[in-house]
């Protein structure tokens, strides 16, 4: 394992960047070429990402420093397995999703708003995984979180706004709780680089603050507990594909950040002693029974599968809390799985929205036989999402319980259950309508298979597929690669 | 030996094709069942061995010797099944009958919980889109009720796998060892133990009738050969089975509906092989597995007779059928249908135990296991008479006294498939020898001895004594209260508080909500009441303001009235002094001349004081619109007008901030 230069990560960051500005002068002239440009951009950025990967598969770090802005402040990029592995889901996401925007957003207004700020997002979201220290990381984190503003008020509508407006609080105070974290961390160790050891060497209360500072500002990203009341309003009132990346992707940062933080600012010795997971763990339960139960009572579709993500996050937070190898594989792992499933759910969704116009759950009967491709894929993901076992789901339920196990925590596997349980009691009753039941007040009309256009099944069956195929079948890429990154990580994560 | 699992999915295909596949795969079915009674040697057979890598266990199969006596059963009895859908049901049904057989058989041969756990999860599923392939609202209301309850089922037995995983490290099927309860209650979802047996009434009689006769085999006796293998022998578990044996007689006498009765009665039989497991020992568990093979015939046998009746007189509610009391015109059920009638009967007296059927046989063993096990003895000898009375029942007001008209002739398959498990009941019966390779501990089949078959006799002589003497109760019918069932008294309650904890806790969720509005709010308000205090401290500059002009004022007019008395005075000096007049007039000019700056004096002062005014005017009005666009609705917050000035002022400050700890860090 060593360490190498390389002007890749930069490159990864930058080129969907100037690409933006590109699209953005393109665009005045061409729709066609605005389409096709950014779907280009993001097939290249994945593709560049995944050039990283036999530098990164041999254990190999990729570090690349930019430049000083403050002394011992600097810009600078770290690629390690785990970044690879984020990087790789989401930019594999997000060209998906820009294949599935082209349709989707046909008769929409505004889209020579939407695809820029779809690829300047996509930029920062490189920029939050490849940072290589934190004042980059959080650099990027604010400048993605701001700039998906303009994804969620897309519609211009009143609750929009509003949705839009409470965001834009949450993540101003999220990012000054963070910047405090920051600013603390580098009061104590003089630098905030992430390629060094861990930069608090004992519990202090200084320590607590930025512990919980950083909590504060990453957790509001990825929908804890007592900061997750943006959530289900800005992720259903967002177009389809954005509400997909929200969902599937960027709550995930949040995700990154705080295992960043947990194993190299304060490395995991130093949590197992000081019992801050704790407070992890309760919020990670208290989030998950709440996303589940709350999801049971909504009506709105996409409102339910917001509440849902609120409950999957907490299963990633409390792999975090229990902090086995076990458990951090399965943490791991189960943000590939939840990434597939979610986006897989929320693209449905938004085919049937588009459609049929339809977001209420009691209007779904019989949509299954009416776009039977579409909800076919949203049965996998909903199944995944339950933990039933061919699909990735299980897999990383399993593990995480398993981890739980070995943490000699069985409550956890209980609350993981009951948890799973609920999933079923919200996506059973939308499935069975949907293939078996009719809609109401057609019973005797015959249906006809309506389905949305290719570009847009395409993504959805790639994303429903890869639910089964990173299930129960050899080669599971994501699984190995979670495995090897929960090895780094309690490795020490250099 | 290679398992048959991949069922095709034949739905779409056309219809002489389809029909040739399947019978082609009955044969195929057929074959294997019989060359797996033939207790030839079964190869163990694993797949997906990388599922190991990833903490799992392969797919793997073997052949252990409880396993090839259910795997016949599911495979001989699935076809004769199939066999008689074969013309009548839906091509997706039969296409998920067959994923629910092959499922089934899957659990059979699973030599690892991973493997288990994935086909008990395909069977749940497919059984659950079995009733639901029927369609109306109340199969889709019982499928969705059936589904979630199985769900419920299949994470229990994914906790106990857990427990057992985490205590041996190992995956391979065997008396589990940590976790024992959930596997309990897993499997008790599936085997329809006591509280749990809900589900068989909603789901069997729910599904078209080709389909349930599929359903009737599967689910419960994958739970039987579950709670053989894995569950450990225990006094309650034989307890558990005699009071279900018990408990479904009752509620079967009490069924007006031919299937409902029928699946009251799986709930029985099923107690019986849960008993015979419970004890364990040779007898019990050869006991309990043989009749796992001949419940699944001789109930497939009753359900086919069922489902014809229904097909053909169009409702298979006995009171309904006995409506037409002694219409002559009307022909007795027996009567138009023949074949099924006689299969009814058949299926019967084997169900009852009666000699020379097969359900003799099993019950002889299980009689011989739990001799001596206490009062799960005696309650089994009550359920034997019961099932008689019972069936006495089910014959003869269903085909005897009942009359309907014929409206639809049944197929020939089904006519088929009905001869088809008749002739098995009784080849099995009479020669019991035929599955003497695949019994697992090679009890002794000399089951045709004089006390053996005399007990038989009494209990089917007992059963119809009292039969006839229950004749009127039973043809009336009762009507237990709705209060007494199973659903309003547990499962009612259980979804409705699961139902009521979600709405509070998302009641909870909105208050947060609305805590962080009425932050917000009382932050505003903050706001409003700064730019009050903000109006007040320009007041009190603006009244200061008006003070030092009034001052000024004054000044000027004290000023001028000292102007004044220093020209009286001067005239006075005029007056007083006349002599030194030279000097006095230079004195009055110069006296004069101080007067004139001291005004000036004063009114640059005046000027000064205005200018100032005038700018506590402005930025009093300018930090009121700060705060009123700061202060401004939700909704201006958009795209459109996104307070750029403000945000940089807050980056600045930030900035400035940072720089300030940064430097003073080294002080």
């Amino acid at each position: 394992m060593e360490v190498k230069t390389s002007f890749l990560p930069v490159w990864v960051v930058m080129f969907p960047m100037l690409m933006t500005f590109v699209i953005y002068y393109v665009e005045q002239h061409s729709e066609k070429m605005r389409n096709a440009l950014s779907v280009a951009t993001a097939v290249v950025t994945f593709l560049s990402v995944v050039a990283l990967y036999p530098e990164i598969v041999a254990g190999n770090i990729i570090e690349y420093r930019m430049f000083q802005l403050l002394p011992n402040l600097e810009i600078s990029f770290r690629v390690d397995i785990l970044s690879f592995s984020l990087a790789v889901l989401s930019s594999f996401v997000w060209m998906l999703v820009a294949v599935y925007s082209v349709d989707y957003m046909c008769k929409e207004h505004g889209c020579n708003r939407y695809y820029p700020v779809l690829i300047i997002t996509l930029a920062s979201c490189m920029g939050i995984f490849m940072a290589g220290d934190l004042f980059t990381l959080f650099v990027f984190f604010e400048a993605m979180s701001l700039i998906s503003y303009v994804l969620v008020v897309h519609e211009e509508t009143v609750d929009a706004l509003k949705a839009g407006y409470k965001y834009l609080i949450m993540t101003i105070i999220g990012g000054l709780a963070l910047f405090f974290g920051i600013i603390i961390t580098f009061e104590v160790a003089g630098t905030v680089s992430l390629s060094g050891p861990t930069l608090f060497g004992e519990p202090t209360a200084l320590g607590f603050f930025a512990f919980i500072s950083f909590l504060i500002g990453f957790g509001m990203k990825a929908g804890m507990f007592p900061l997750h009341v943006w959530l289900p309003d800005a992720h259903p009132v967002a177009p389809s594909p954005a509400s997909a990346l929200l969902s599937g992707i960027m709550l995930k940062t949040g995700a990154y950040g705080l295992l960043r933080v947990i194993f190299h600012v304060f490395g995991i010795e130093l949590m197992r002693e000081s019992g801050w997971t704790l407070i992890l763990a309760v919020i990670a339960v208290i989030t998950i029974l709440l996303g589940s139960a709350v999801a049971i009572t909504q009506e709105d579709l996409k409102r339910r599968l917001a509440y849902s993500s609120i409950g999957q996050m907490g299963y990633i937070l409390l792999g975090m809390a229990i902090l086995t190898e076990r458990a951090l594989i399965g943490n791991i792992f189960h943000i590939f799985s939840h990434a597939f499933m979610k986006s897989t759910l929320f693209l449905a969704a938004g085919a049937i929205i588009l459609k049929t116009g339809k977001r209420n759950i009691k209007d779904l009967g019989g949509i299954g036989r009416q776009m039977p491709f579409t909800m076919f894929a949203f049965t996998l993901a909903a199944l995944a999402m339950i933990g039933i076992p061919p699909f990735n789901g299980f897999l990383s339920k399993w593990t995480l319980a398993l981890g739980a196990m070995d943490a000699g925590v069985p409550f956890y596997v209980i609350i993981l259950l009951v948890s799973s349980l609920l999933n079923g009691l919200y996506y059973l009753p939308i499935i069975i309508a949907a293939f078996f039941g009719a809609e109401h007040g057609h019973e005797h009309e015959p249906i006809k298979v309506n389905e949305a256009p290719y570009k847009m099944l395409i993504p959805i069956a790639i994303l429903a597929v890869s639910c089964l195929l990173f299930g129960l079948l050899p080669t599971n890429l994501p699984f190995d690669l979670s495995r090897v990154a929960a090895d780094f990580l309690l490795r020490g994560g250099f | 030996m290679g398992c048959f699992v991949i069922a095709p999915f034949l739905p779409k295909v056309s219809e002489k094709l389809r029909r040739n596949v399947l019978v082609l795969m009955l044969c195929f079915m057929v074959l294997l069942a019989f060359y797996n009674l033939s207790g030839a040697e079964l190869r163990d057979f694993t797949v997906l061995k990388s599922l190991a890598e990833i903490g799992l266990a392969p797919l793997s199969f073997t052949a252990h010797p409880y396993a090839r006596m259910a795997v016949f059963g599911f495979l001989f009895v699935g076809a004769i099944a199939l066999l008689y859908g074969l013309q009548v049901a839906d091509p997706r049904e039969q296409a998920v009958s067959l994923v629910a057989v092959a499922s089934a058989v899957g659990i059979g041969f699973s030599a690892n919980f991973v493997s288990l756990f994935f086909f008990w999860e395909v069977l749940t599923f497919s059984v659950a889109i079995l009733i639901l392939l029927k369609q109306t609202p109340h199969a889709i209301n019982m499928g969705y009720r059936f589904m979630i309850f199985h769900v419920a089922g299949g994470l229990l037995l994914f906790l106990g796998i857990l427990q057992h995983y985490a205590a041996t490290g190992s995956f391979v099927v065997e008396k589990p060892a940590a976790g024992l309860i959930f596997f309990a209650l897993a499997i008790g979802f599936k085997a329809a133990f006591l509280p749990l047996h809900v589900w068989v009434a909603w789901g069997y009689p729910t599904a078209s009738f080709p389909t349930s006769v599929v359903l009737a085999g599967l689910t419960t006796k994958i739970g039987v050969y579950a709670v053989a293998r894995i569950l450990p022998p225990h006094p309650a578990i034989a307890l558990m089975g005699a009071s279900m044996a018990v408990f479904g007689i009752c509620c079967a006498l009490l069924q007006k509906d031919m299937r409902r009765l029928l699946s009251y009665h799986i709930i029985s039989q099923v107690g019986y092989m849960v008993a015979g497991a419970g004890v364990a020992g040779y007898y019990g568990i050869d006991g309990s597995m043989l009749h796992v093979v001949n419940h699944m015939l001789y109930k497939a046998l009753l359900f086919m007779s069922a489902g014809s009746v229904l097909l053909a007189a169009g409702t298979e509610n006995l009171h309904d059928l006995g409506h037409h009391g002694e219409d002559r015109h009307v022909p007795p059920v027996w009567r138009g249908l023949p074949i099924a009638a006689l299969g009814a009967l058949i299926g019967a007296l084997a169900i009852s135990g009666v000699p020379p059927f097969n359900g003799y046989v099993s019950k002889y063993l299980l009689k011989k296991a739990m001799y001596g096990a206490g009062p799960a003895e005696k309650m089994l000898m009550f359920a034997s008479v019961g099932t008689v009375v019972s069936f006495c029942k089910f014959c003869y007001f269903g085909f005897i006294k009942g009359r309907a008209h014929i409206k639809r002739d049944i197929t020939f398959t089904m006519k088929a498939a009905i001869i088809l498990a008749s002739a098995s009941c009784i080849v099995l019966g009479v020669y019991p020898y035929l599955v003497k390779n695949i019994l697992p501990y090679h009890s002794k089949l000399t089951v045709y001895n004089p006390a053996g078959i005399i007990t038989a006799l009494q209990f089917l002589g007992m059963g119809l004594v009292a039969f006839f003497a229950l004749n009127k109760v039973l043809e009336r019918g009762i009507k237990p209260p709705a209060w007494m069932s199973m659903e309003y008294l547990f499962y009612g309650p259980i979804y409705r508080t699961v139902f009521r904890c979600c709405r509070i806790v998302s009641k909870l969720d909105r208050d947060l909500d609305h805590i962080y509005e009425m932050s917000g709010k009382s932050g505003s308000i903050l706001v409003s009441f700064t730019q009050r205090f903000d109006g007040a401290l320009n007041d009190a500059y603006e009244k200061s303001g008006g003070m030092a002009r009034r001052l000024a004022e004054r000044a000027e007019q004290f000023d001028s009235a000292l102007d004044d008395a220093y020209g009286k005075s001067g005239e006075l000096a005029k007056k007083l002094a006349g002599k030194a007049a030279e000097f006095d007039d230079a004195l009055d000019n110069a006296y004069e001349k101080s007067g004139d700056v001291a005004k000036k004096l004063a009114g640059k002062a005046a000027e000064l004081d205005g200018a100032l005014d005038g700018m506590y005017e402005k930025s009093g009005s300018h930090s009121r619109s700060l705060w009123d666009r700061l202060r401004g609705r939700p909704t201006d917050w958009n795209i459109k007008n996104l307070n750029f000035d403000s945000f940089l002022m807050a980056l600045m400050l930030g900035l400035f901030l940072f720089i300030l700890i940064y430097y003073t860090r080294n002080i």
